[in-house]
């Protein structure tokens, strides 16, 4: 079975991208989110194998985001999608609860290797 | 990966995001002080950062970076808005949309985008005085967000209900979709009519039935191309700052109804106008702020546009209070252009309108970049005539003009008046009719070779339509003596057509037309009646 993703970005340019990259490698896309409150709430009724997180989006930013996913389920793994210059926030990310990070521009590569990494 | 294929995407959504840009900056130009405008534009640029460097568009990723940095210098206080500020911003958000639109179009935005980015790096370099622009954009570029500072970009608290599920459809298929629909509406007519004429109780159900489903889809299918005019319009408010700037007026723009809808069609057509009188009202209306003062007005002068809905029309009411319009000004142009007679004394609302609406009629002083190049008001009468709309003017000298415009939601259906002339049917669409007249005889002259009517107290040319279409002439008089007239008014000026008789109204839908026939650009179009009889649409416009 392949694995589950849930993608969230507030840019329609990015989830279609790195809906593309993973589809494309088998995995399935179930569900979409454009800001950190949506992420949690479609966290919670699709329960993904993975979640993708942006950052900065409106509403509740990806942060927040990991921290009340990650205290509904301990074991949920978020990979963070990160602009440049924001690696004082990737720590933060990771001591938030997600497992890893790729930074844009994505290199399909990149992303998918982060991907296996996580799905481990 | 292949990135072409997510260019187009990568545009729309960049144009989205340049508009939040242009709102936001505005927003922070009336409040310099507020904190929220500043994280929302950060977020914007942010984003479109982040989607140009995955796209390689290296000069938009450039131009986001630095604006980027200097937003976050504002949102740490490091810098204090001011209009230089705000200046700079503008001009790096429309270079930021210059670069989307040649990079994404394949070319080099680099050379075009030079002058915005000194500027930028410039600006930094500036307000922290020693540094070089260069020690400056690193220094920005090394320094990370903290937790704090994404609080404050991730805070603002909009557009959280915004993800509706939406597709992108050719408005070419959603008028196929329009025009089957308004055929099965037709369609229907007939087959009412045969139901009728059978009375058969199950025949009668089903149709009731199939009835209310063809209305039902009809209804989705019309809604289906119904866009919120701020789609269109929210660029207005940047369009106005930036002519009131270079007026070196002070003028705030008011957007009411942005979130009403308005068939795209229409919503295409009705930009310009709108811009038109916008420009209008910030040249010609709105005075300098030191004449305001004088006046005993405040400084800044408040323009509005507003819009409404009431069913199946949309009105746009265009409100200043500037100066109104010089009824003597243009009284004294109209008598030397020989537009009224010299006894003419005062104008009243309506004279006032059949006069601007002439074309090329302007009373500007002098040309200005903003308007007023001998392109008058008659532009914005004579288009929203073609899109089936009128146009209302109230103006009170020294209080400020009102201009309203009252509009279809649609350009796919209209009300039409019919005609038969010599067994055929023809549509006049309503907007153009202003009365239908029984004309006696003796109401009938000659002016200067000329056949005219007498119309209350206004002498109208008369036009007879078979003489239009090329019909052989038919004295079609009835019995008491009487001849159907039309009266039809486009651009200001009235007509009399003489028809054989009437066949009451419609509502129609309007299909274009290839090849004209006979080269004649009477009609602008064709339609089937709900009895399943073709009619051509009279283009009033061609007519006098």
């Amino acid at each position: 079975m392949s694995h589950t993703v849930l993608i969230c970005d507030d840019a329609v340019f990015m989830r279609t991208m790195i809906s593309d990259i993973l589809e494309e490698s088998g995995y399935e896309i179930v569900g979409q989110a454009e800001t950190g409150v949506q992420a949690i709430e479609r966290y919670k009724t699709l329960r993904p194998d993975l979640v993708t997180m942006d950052i900065v989006m409106p509403d509740m930013g990806g942060i927040d985001a990991v921290r009340e996913i990650t205290s509904f389920d301990a074991n949920a793994k978020i990979l963070m999608c990160s602009a440049m210059g924001q690696q004082a926030l990737v720590v933060e990310a990771i001591q938030a609860g997600a497992k890893d990070f790729v930074v844009k521009p994505f290199q399909p590569s990149r992303v998918l290797e982060a991907v296996q990494r996580v799905l481990g | 990966m292949d990135l072409a294929k997510y260019a187009a995407l990568f545009q729309s959504e960049s144009r989205e995001q340049l508009s939040t840009m242009n709102e936001e900056l505005l927003a922070l130009e009336r409040a310099p002080a507020a904190a929220e405008p500043v994280s929302a534009v950060f977020r914007a640029v942010h984003t479109m950062k982040g989607m140009s460097a995955t796209m390689g568009y290296a000069t938009v990723t450039a131009l986001a970076h630095e604006l980027e940095s200097l937003l976050d210098r504002v949102r740490h206080s490091e810098i204090t808005v001011d209009r230089s500020v705000t200046d700079t911003l503008f001009a790096a958000v429309d270079a930021l949309e210059r670069a989307v639109e040649i990079e994404v179009a394949g070319g080099s935005a680099e050379a075009a985008s030079a002058p915005a980015l000194a500027r930028l790096q410039a600006f930094a370099g500036a307000r922290v005085g020693a540094g070089a622009s260069v020690a400056v954009s690193a220094a920005a570029d090394a320094r990370p967000m903290t937790t704090q500072e994404f609080a404050i970009a991730a805070g603002a608290a909009n557009g959280a209900g915004r993800a509706q599920r939406t597709i992108r459809v050719e408005l070419r298929r959603l008028d196929g979709l329009t025009n089957l629909s308004g055929e099965l509406l037709v369609a229907r007519g007939r087959l009412t009519d045969v139901a009728h004429e059978i009375a058969h109780p199950a025949l009668d159900e089903s149709l009731a039935q199939v009835s209310r489903l063809i209305s039902d889809l009809h209804e989705e299918i019309m809604a289906s191309r119904m866009v919120p005019v701020g789609q269109v319009f929210d660029r207005f408010p940047r369009l106005v700052r930036d002519a009131a700037s270079s007026l070196g007026k002070e003028i705030a723009l008011t957007l009411n109804g942005r979130e009403i809808e308005l068939d795209r069609s229409m919503l295409d057509e009705i930009g310009e106008p709108i811009v038109h009188l916008l420009r209008n009202a910030a040249d010609h209306g709105i005075e300098k702020p030191d004449v305001r003062e004088r006046a005993g007005k405040p400084r800044a002068g408040q323009l509005a546009l507003t819009v409404t809905r009431e069913r199946q029309m949309v009105t746009m009411r265009v409100e200043d209070d500037g100066r109104g319009i010089d009824r003597d000004q243009v009284l004294a142009r109209a008598r030397s252009q020989g537009l009224v007679d010299a006894t003419v004394e005062a104008l009243n609302d309506e004279e006032l309108i059949r006069i601007i609406a002439r074309p090329g009629f302007s009373t500007a002083e002098k040309i200005t970049d903003i308007s007023g190049r001998g392109v008058g008001i008659d532009v914005v009468l004579t288009r929203v005539r073609e899109l089936g709309g009128a146009v209302e003017i109230r103006s009170v000298p020294g209080a400020g003009t009102t201009v309203t415009l009252r509009l279809p939601v649609t350009l796919a259906i209209v009300r039409a008046l019919l005609l038969r002339v010599d067994g055929e049917m023809y549509a006049v669409p309503m907007t153009h009719v202003r009365e239908t007249v029984e004309l006696r005889q003796e109401a009938r002259r000659r002016v200067q070779g000329r056949e005219v009517m007498l119309l209350r107290d206004e002498v109208v040319p008369l036009m007879h339509f078979r003489e239009v279409v090329g019909l052989p002439e038919a004295r079609f008089v009835s019995a008491d003596g009487t001849t159907q007239v039309i009266v039809i008014e486009s651009e200001g000026r009235r007509t009399g057509l003489v028809v054989d008789e009437f066949a009451g109204q419609q509502d129609i839908v309007v299909k274009g037309f290839d090849g004209v026939r006979d080269g004649l650009a009477l009609f602008s179009g064709a339609t089937i009646l709900a009895d399943g009889a073709p009619a051509l649409i009279v283009d009033v416009s061609s007519l006098h």
